[in-house]
């Protein structure tokens, strides 16, 4: 029997529904949390890796994401405007929350790449954003007394013109 | 449930800090300085080194595939090559040839500010007689074109004039790339000053490459430019921004240092102060830009030590950000530039060029010499 090369070879991931998605090898290499599983178990893994913080709906979006930056860079001729319109369409069909969701899945499955580019997108949105925007995105409460708040504003100034509108 | 806040919905997912840090990190200095207002944690990001060290690979990271252009004044003579540094620690060199012009005569070539959109402006001066004679080129190294910028000024017997461009920049309203110099004027003799109107002393001409014409500008600008040919000019989104000087008026022999920013579509300009230093200690000054930036390199005589200063927001005093503070040896003389990831560039006394390699905190040589002065690093 032939050997069957690594790029061909079927790696089961499992959510928390119990969604089985059937990754190939070399998408799953991106993946180092998953990566370091397979590398570290002794025998060839053939039941389905679980995956106990990532819910389908990330797992999904992370999988759509690496295939196609695969595409994108295995063509002959590079790819780099087509990626970054579908980088730009990828970023967009996300609301703020399934936005930080993805980090979470992100981080956890170690894709740095993605993580990457979320983060720099998270930073994208906020910057030009309010302190209570921001505040509210990162679920952070305000623990200045409103005599401090108002003399940090007052220092800071010229760093509120041009701010968005929330 | 009704919330007793109408725009606050609360938050589901709570990323972790590590991460919220990582995304602050990517943000620019006005932005940074705005949320210190949202928690206490956040007050003093920019004072913490383990944030700063973040703060200054993002700045930077973005450079990774530049080209850099190491241009070397070999010292005790008027010489200048051009070299393209690549490599992991810029161990490969590649001599690369002037533009035709500068073929035969290569004395004193410098590169005036930034690469803009691949150009590069290149500037010789010499002394025909009284005036300062300058050739010009507008050069695209990948493409080899060059175009000649034609002189301003015609010479006139009784003056002397004497030339800086301090700026090449990109004009996006009428799609054109335009030059700004500063004129200093000198009546050669009293006689000539009395006899003729009022010299103008200095003015300011803009050139496009669309007119293909210098034209005088209306600028009422107090400041005076530096001699120093390097270092003092860089171009970031429309703008082009100079190192100037202004006289202090209370105190003699105080000046204090400006950078002046100037926009190349509507051909204005504002100044902001570079403040927190003390003018009595002698302090090189080298304008870089990181990422979206424009940085200070700022190094000091008295304990050799070399400063990164972000402006935050052009006009306002307030607004730059020192990240950080950096003592060398000191056989390190002078700034020459800075290169990808943040790589800053000196010259030491003996004349070898070097770069501080953040990672080690070495200085490393890069086996060329340069002059006191002269040799720059330019980012393509």
């Amino acid at each position: 029997m032939s050997g069957i090369s690594d790029t061909e070879r079927m790696i089961t991931l499992k959510t928390v529904e119990g969604t089985l998605f059937d990754v190939k090898s070399s998408i799953a290499k991106d993946l180092k949390t998953v990566q370091a599983f397979i590398d570290d178990s002794d025998d060839d893994v053939t039941s389905p890796i679980p995956l106990p913080n990532v819910f389908t709906r990330e797992l999904s979006r992370i999988l759509d994401y690496l295939n196609n930056h695969h595409r994108f860079r295995s063509g002959i001729e590079k790819a780099d405007e087509e990626m970054a319109r579908y980088d730009a369409e990828f970023a967009k069909s996300m609301s703020h929350e399934e936005l930080k969701a993805l980090i979470l899945a992100a981080n956890y499955l170690n894709v740095k790449d993605l993580l990457e580019f979320l983060n720099q997108t998270v930073a994208d949105v906020i910057q030009n954003k309010s302190v209570e925007f921001v505040r509210n995105f990162f679920g952070i409460e305000n623990d200045y007394t409103p005599e401090e708040e108002e003399k940090l504003r007052n220092e800071n100034e010229w760093a509120f013109n041009g701010v968005e509108q929330d | 449930m009704a919330s007793l806040n109408k725009k606050v919905s609360p938050s589901n997912v709570n990323l972790p800090n590590d991460l919220v840090l990582n995304i602050l990190s990517r943000l620019p200095v006005k932005s940074l300085k705005r949320f210190s207002c949202v928690q206490k944690s956040w007050a003093n990001l920019l004072e913490d080194p383990h944030f700063v060290d973040m703060y200054y690979e993002n700045l930077t990271s973005k450079t990774r595939d530049s080209c850099l252009l190491l241009n070397q004044h070999v010292p005790n003579t008027v010489e200048s090559y051009l070299f393209l540094l690549f490599g992991e620690r810029y161990e490969n060199r590649v001599k690369f040839d002037w533009p035709s012009p500068f073929h035969e005569d290569n004395e004193s070539v410098i590169v005036v500010g930034s690469c803009v959109n691949g150009t590069i402006c290149l500037q010789q001066v010499s002394m025909i007689d009284t005036t300062t004679s300058i050739k010009v080129l507008l050069w695209t190294p990948k493409t080899k074109e060059f175009k000649v910028v034609p002189p301003s000024l015609t010479a006139e017997p009784e003056l002397q004039f004497q030339i800086t461009i301090t700026g090449f920049g990109y004009d996006h309203v009428t799609d054109d790339y335009k030059l700004i110099q500063n004129v200093l004027v000198h009546a050669l003799n009293n006689d000539y000053a009395e006899v003729n109107p009022p010299l103008p002393g200095q003015f300011w001409q803009i050139y496009s490459v669309k007119s293909n014409c210098w034209r005088n500008l209306d600028l009422e600008m107090t400041c005076d430019v530096f001699p120093q040919p390097v270092g003092l000019a860089v171009y970031l989104n429309g703008v082009c921004h100079w190192l100037a000087c202004e006289d202090h008026n209370q105190e003699p022999y105080d000046t204090d240092v400006l950078l002046v920013s100037f926009d190349m579509s509507s051909e204005m300009f504002v100044t902001t102060p570079i403040s927190r230093y003390n003018h009595h200690d002698f302090c090189d000054r080298y304008l870089v830009v990181l990422k979206e930036s424009v940085a200070v390199i700022s190094m000091f005589e008295n304990n050799n030590c070399f400063d990164v200063s972000i402006l935050g927001e052009a006009g306002v005093e307030e607004s730059w950000v020192k990240l950080f503070t950096v003592g060398l040896p000191t056989c390190v003389d002078h700034p020459i530039g800075a290169g990808k990831n943040g790589d800053i560039f000196f010259r030491k006394y003996d004349g070898e060029l070097v770069w501080y390699d953040f990672s080690s905190k070495t200085i490393k040589e890069i086996g060329i010499k340069g002059e006191f002065c002269y040799s720059q690093t330019v980012m393509l």
